[in-house]
């Protein structure tokens, strides 16, 4: 079925992704740690990894502490962000069968928000990260499900996007209300709610992000083929043995467990999840197998790119890294939709 | 094994309307069962029980003996193929794709993949969509997607294959060709049973028909016996004659002005 000597070949078109996308990262994710205030070189890169990984005994270098404790966090925090945003959008995208769905406009980020703090609310100081990142997700995913109700009254995609965003500002109304009434430390700031940020970053907050964000990733791609049938309808991919009500659920509750991870690491990020799996659809494919992984990698490509030019660009003030997001994601979101547009024509 | 679908007094009720009242229906391996009627007689209604997608208010219908009310979407997606009347909706697949996507029900068990292929191929050939493999769905005509819809469900290869108007978006050499195909697999070892508009279409594939009209079966039997020309004019509300076909074995239907 496959034709030979085409030179677009899905298959290795696919390859050409995951092997670029991989070295971009992983690329991205160096210059990311070589770039700050402090200026580090690959070789104090490889003598921190060096000692860390115990396989030279160098003396310890100044720069070993900020790569080690602020940098490697960081680019590592961004990466899960990334990844957990580009994976939960490309499997709602299939999910609600619609490719304007994305982790904000199904009620998942803002409602995360509102888990988050009430899981700081009910933790003591210095408590576990992960209660409240539980809860976020535990919040993130009763929103989604909620979305999922009204999705079926209103079918047309104008009508869901807008229901999606209504209930979003209202969450995140409610989110800011809270956090300015309340005022402690222990919360973080409006504008982390709003456009996120990453300089929290620190291992114990990883620690508790990292297994919650890689369970999604492997439960999200175990129903990839179940996703792919849900393109063809529900009562199609009913006829086929599929049962639509609890993928859609069991999709929603996954994504809510990335996206508390993500929402209780970074704060709220926009765009990624929106944008990465549009541009990879395009050049892969709509296959979820792929489609899903290959959008986990862009995402986390396209956060810890951001986030580098966020702490950089205006430093030693820090951009918040959503605000870049949103100015980089709009504009390709809308070409985008006007080439959509005109092809449909 | 006969009797692959058996509805056996099926009634279906909606905000206490009875859409289906007292219809018992049976098809074997091997004849093509059409289901003819006006609009609103319960055609789809009818379909989708036997499906398992609507459970029955009263009666049952069975494939191989299950009850499609209660048997679990897997071993439906093995009993039964449906194709709705549009095919397959827009999506970003190619036809390649969906073809194979028929093959879902089967993913778990010990068939070779080349198996597979070759069952998918041979499903778009006789659809006469194989020129179209590599295209995406939404760059296809209506005509064109009906025919990879049924495409896909030639490859579930399923005992009781169900079409709800298979041949509504087709133009005539298509239509006669879908039909002769949905003979031929019957008559390999499949019962299909098919809502069907064009009542000449019908008289010439089916080996059997039901009329429905408001919810009950008005007549049941071979194209000539209930290819009638006062039956159908009642039931249509339209003065129709039925002569014998000049070339082939079966009825002809002919429309006649109003007096």
């Amino acid at each position: 079925m496959t034709t030979p000597g085409n030179t677009t070949n899905p298959s290795t078109r696919r390859r050409v992704a995951l092997l670029g996308l991989l070295t971009l990262l992983v690329g991205l994710m160096i210059t990311g740690m070589l770039a700050g205030a402090v200026s580090v070189n690959v070789g104090d890169l490889m003598h921190m990894l060096g000692r860390r990984l115990h396989l030279s005994e160098d003396p310890e270098r100044l720069t070993d502490s900020v790569l080690w404790a602020i940098r490697l966090p960081r680019v590592l925090a961004g990466s899960l962000v990334g990844a957990a945003l580009g994976l939960s959008g490309a499997a709602l995208q299939g999910a609600f069968r619609n490719h304007m769905a994305d982790p904000h406009l199904v009620g998942l980020v803002p409602a995360a928000g509102l888990g988050a703090i009430a899981g700081i609310a009910i933790t003591p100081a210095g408590g576990s990260p992960l209660v409240m990142m539980l809860l976020a997700a535990a919040a993130g995913a009763a929103a989604a499900l909620l979305m999922r109700r009204i999705a079926h009254q209103v079918v047309e995609s104008t009508q869901f996007v807008l229901v999606g965003l209504a209930l979003g500002l209202g969450m995140l109304a409610w989110l800011g209300a809270i956090v300015l009434a309340w005022d402690s430390p222990r919360v973080p700031t409006f504008t982390f709610w709003v456009f996120g940020g990453l300089s929290g970053s620190t291992w114990t907050v990883l620690a508790a992000a990292t297994p919650l964000i890689l369970v999604a990733v492997v439960a999200l791609v175990a129903v990839a083929r179940p996703l792919d049938l849900l393109a063809l309808g529900e009562s199609e991919a009913r006829h086929l043995g599929v049962d639509v009500d609890r993928l859609v659920r069991y999709v929603l509750v996954v994504s809510g467990v990335a996206i508390g991870g993500a929402v209780g690491l970074g704060g709220a990020i926009g765009f990624v999840g929106l944008v990465v799996p549009l541009i990879l659809r395009r050049w892969v494919g709509p296959g979820h197998r792929w489609l899903l992984v290959l959008s986990a990698i862009g995402g986390a490509a396209m956060v810890v790119a951001v986030d580098t030019v966020a702490r950089t660009v205006a430093a030693p003030v820090e951009i918040p890294v959503g605000l870049l997001t949103a100015i980089v994601g709009a504009p390709v979101f809308v070409w985008f939709l006007i080439r959509a547009g005109r092809s449909a024509t | 094994m006969n009797g692959a679908i058996k509805v056996e007094s099926v009634g279906y009720e909606v905000a206490g309307k009875a859409l289906l009242d007292q219809v018992t229906v049976a098809a074997a391996v091997g004849e093509v069962l059409g289901i003819v009627g006006p609009n609103g007689a319960g055609k789809t209604t009818l379909l989708r029980i036997v499906a398992g997608d609507l459970s029955p208010s009263s009666g049952r219908a069975t494939i191989d003996d299950r009850d499609t009310a209660t048997a679990s979407l897997h071993d439906l997606s093995r009993l039964r193929a449906y194709l709705g009347p549009q095919g397959v909706v827009d999506n970003p697949f190619t036809v390649s794709d969906v073809v194979a996507m028929g093959r879902h029900p089967y993913r778990r068990t010990q068939i070779d993949p080349l198996e597979h292929d070759q069952i998918v191929e041979t499903a778009m050939e006789s659809t006469d969509v194989l020129h179209l493999s590599r295209r995406t769905v939404a760059s296809l005509s209506t005509g064109e997607r009906q025919r990879v819809g049924l495409a896909r469900v030639l490859a579930q290869e399923t005992l009781v294959v169900l079409l709800d108007e298979p041949t509504s978006a087709l133009d005539i050499g298509h239509q006669e060709a879908v039909m002769r195909l949905l003979r031929s697999t019957a008559r390999r070892d499949t019962a299909v049973l098919a809502v069907l508009h064009d009542l000449n279409l019908a008289a010439a594939y089916a080996d059997r028909l039901i009329l429905l009209d408001k919810g009950r079966v008005r007549v049941s039997g071979s194209p000539e016996a209930v290819l009638r020309g006062d039956i159908l004019t009642d039931v249509y509300q339209q003065r129709m004659r039925v002569i014998p076909h000049p070339d082939r074995d079966c009825p002809l239907v002919l429309t006649l002005d109003h007096d």
